[in-house]
């Protein structure tokens, strides 16, 4: 069975990045690589072979479920499920992300301490299907 | 009762009544004038055809008088030659020749002094009688003239009639004698026929005597020759006795007649055309009420239409309030009404639709602003919470905890700067903000903000300068306000500066006793499309600007309402690619007077 061990991360907020680098790397122990926009990913992703994407929804410029659909079309990272973060600010959005590859939606403020076991579960469990 | 007023009818009600009231109202009183005044033309005409034929009769009557006088002096001529009057056998002769068919019921020949000679027919005991006391005889005899007399009733026949006499003289014009001819009344046929041809007119002919109180002719043949009724029994013939020529009298039943009278000299006759005066006016009235008939059906046709006129105008308003009651109840949002006319209620649906479109449009603007302000408002507590729970519950190295620390510490400060921003924008749209409006002098709260954002410049490699016209500018504002809006303005100008670029402060002064601070940086400009929005709330120029350059969308509308607040105003001007230049001006204080003394 693969395991998680590198998440590719996008968010624009320096300290939210901090955070998850925090939570992520130091506390979860994983390969944890973090861009502050989706045109950056896209230069960067391929190179970083990630496990799973962990994806800020309302970014500058491209969404993070833009860059979603265009990693669909990449061979290296088609295969690559997503986990997006979001502050949840419209009432229609949770339709929009039901989508395959995409393993759940994590709402702002979250908690970084679980924030590496939340990303294990949800990624053992689509593994396991 | 208040119900019943009619401020609280339905408008179709009111201007259904109006109309009709109105149109009620003008028949009426077309038809009140209209009968007027043809009631009064038609009185006066009938009153001058009246008068015509009363004309006539006055006229017939005097030519068979004047031809009988003719005749009755022709015969005079005849009675006498050069000796003096014929003898009596012959002049017997004579008058019995002459009284066939001459229409007079007697005739008789008088001496000089009245006295009678000879009568034909003979009625016993007349001759010798004297009948000078007659005052036609005597008249006739004095001025040696024929004279008619007034009706009279015969001193020995007592047969109504009146009577010519003609002056007998011979060939020396010496007056011999008198022909005396009466005319009896009843047999007397030109007041029959008058009588027998008015019978059939709307009006009766009355020819009366009133000396003798006498019907001498009537339409009503039963009349003919009778006495006229007593005084007071008849009371309209005892008015038209009394009356002048023509007008209007009342009988006892109340009833109108219309008259025309004439008087006729030598008789002393009233010669009266007398006409109920409803009977005259009654093609008039028959008239009005066909007229008042018709008017009655057109008004019921215009009744109709007015009705429906009424409906089909008002039909797109009774359509609107059904179609906002409906979306009231049931909660759904309202249409835009269907335009299918250009008069005032279209124009009023039109504006509503507008109305309504800018209510949508704001009600997406609060929304959108209620998201963003949530969004806003979870970023740095989520920055918050994460490193608080990260202190708390995870083993971290000295280095990470400061580094937690001052995630926490910097997030909270842009909470406050958000909350700061949503209170001062309240009360900004309340027109509650309060201003401590002091004399300062303007360039130490520009240094003050210049330092403030000499950090972040430094970061981004960017120039900060200030250039002022003059080392002491004085200006009358609130100093933290002033500082907001530099703060903002600076943060605009940083923020949209690329690396390695120019950001510059330059205060002038000019004539106006206006200062102008203006902020100046070398970035992207702003897109043609957005520079009419830039002042709006929560407008940015690209969505993702918002997350790219942070703020609210706030900051600029803040701004312009704060310097506005301060007397001042504010604007800028920007061309794509070439920077941006924004600048408020603001009421130069003390300086002027100063100048001017």
């Amino acid at each position: 069975m693969v395991e998680l061990r590198r998440v590719f991360c996008v968010e624009d907020d320096p300290d939210i990045r901090m955070l998850v680098q925090m939570a992520l790397a130091k506390l979860g122990g994983l390969e944890v690589c973090l861009v502050e926009s989706a045109e950056i990913a896209q230069q960067e992703a391929a190179a970083f072979k990630p496990d799973l994407f962990l994806l800020d929804v309302m970014l500058p410029g491209m969404t993070g479920l833009e860059f979603f659909q265009l990693t669909r079309q990449d061979p290296e990272l088609a295969e690559v499920p997503a986990v997006l973060l979001t502050a949840k600010v419209s009432a229609d959005y949770p339709e929009t992300w039901k989508q395959p590859g995409i393993l759940g939606l994590i709402e702002k403020p979250f908690n970084p301490v679980n924030l590496a076991s939340q990303l294990h579960t949800l990624f053992d469990a689509s593994k396991q299907m | 009762m208040a119900a019943f007023h009619p401020r609280n009818w339905s408008l179709q009600k009111r201007l259904s009544l109006l109309l009709a009231g109105c149109f009620i109202i003008i028949t009426v009183l077309s038809a009140i004038l209209v009968k007027a005044y043809f009631e009064n033309e038609y009185r006066s005409l009938f009153l001058k055809r009246e008068q015509e034929q009363i004309r006539l009769v006055v006229q017939r009557i005097e030519q068979n008088l004047e031809t009988r006088l003719r005749w009755v002096e022709a015969h005079a001529d005849r009675l006498a030659d050069v000796e003096g009057l014929l003898p009596l056998a012959s002049i017997r002769e004579h008058l019995k020749a002459a009284q066939v068919g001459s229409g007079f019921s007697d005739l008789s020949v008088m001496n000089p002094e009245g006295v009678v000679l000879i009568d034909q027919p003979v009625f016993p005991g007349r001759v010798g009688t004297d009948y000078s006391f007659r005052s036609f005889i005597s008249r006739s005899l004095t001025e040696k003239t024929s004279v008619i007399s007034s009706l009279l009733i015969g001193a020995k026949t007592r047969r109504p009639m009146y009577v010519m006499a003609a002056p007998i003289f011979d060939e020396r014009e010496e007056l011999v004698g008198l022909l005396v001819a009466s005319t009896d009344l009843r047999e007397e046929a030109l007041f029959k026929r008058l009588g027998e041809e008015m019978q059939d007119q709307d009006s009766r002919l009355l020819v009366l005597d009133p000396i003798n109180r006498l019907y001498i002719a009537s339409s009503n043949p039963d009349q003919v020759l009778q006495p006229l009724p007593e005084p007071g029994a008849e009371p309209l013939l005892d008015r038209l006795l009394d009356s002048t020529s023509r007008g209007t009298l009342e009988d006892e039943q109340g009833e109108a007649w219309i008259f025309v009278n004439e008087y006729m000299e030598p008789m002393h006759w009233l010669v009266v055309k007398l006409a109920s005066e409803r009977a005259v006016l009654m093609p008039v009235r028959n008239l009005i009420s066909q007229y008042l008939l018709l008017t009655l059906l057109m008004l019921v046709i215009m009744g109709c239409l007015t009705i429906y006129l009424v409906h089909y105008l008002l039909r797109p308003v009774r359509q609107a309030i059904a179609q906002i009651n409906t979306a009231v109840n049931q909660g759904g949002g309202l249409q835009p009404f269907a335009i299918q006319r250009q008069d005032e209620i279209g124009q009023l649906l039109q504006a509503f639709n507008a109305l309504e479109q800018m209510r949508d449009r704001q009600d997406r603007m609060k929304e959108e602003f209620i998201s963003l302000v949530s969004h806003e408002l979870r970023t740095p507590l989520t920055s918050i919470q994460g490193s608080l729970s990260l202190l708390t519950s995870a083993q971290l190295g000295e280095p990470e905890r400061e580094e937690m620390l001052s995630i926490a510490e910097r997030n909270t400060g842009r909470l406050l700067a958000l909350v700061n921003d949503l209170l001062d924008l309240a009360s900004l749209a309340r027109g509650s903000l309060r201003l401590e409006m002091r004399q300062q002098s303007l360039k130490p709260i520009l240094d003050e903000v210049l330092c403030d954002f000499s950090p972040q410049a430094k970061a981004k490699q960017i120039e900060l300068d200030l250039e002022m016209a003059a080392e002491d500018i004085q200006v009358k504002v609130d100093y933290a306000r002033l500082q907001q809006v530099m703060n903002n303005l600076l943060s605009n100008a940083v923020k949209f500066s690329p690396e390695g670029t120019r950001v510059s402060i330059q205060v002038s002064t000019d004539k106006d006793e206006w200062v102008r601070i203006s902020v100046k940086d070398e970035g992207e400009g702003i897109p043609l499309g957005f520079q009419s929005r830039v002042f709006e709330r929560f407008a940015q120029a690209d969505a993702s600007d918002r997350r790219r350059h942070g703020g609210t969308g706030l900051g600029l509308s803040i701004t312009r309402e704060l310097v506005a607040a301060m007397q001042g105003r504010m604007g800028f001007s920007s061309l794509p690619h070439q920077g941006s230049c924004f600048y408020l001006e603001l009421p130069r204080y003390g300086l002027s007077t100063t100048e001017e003394s």
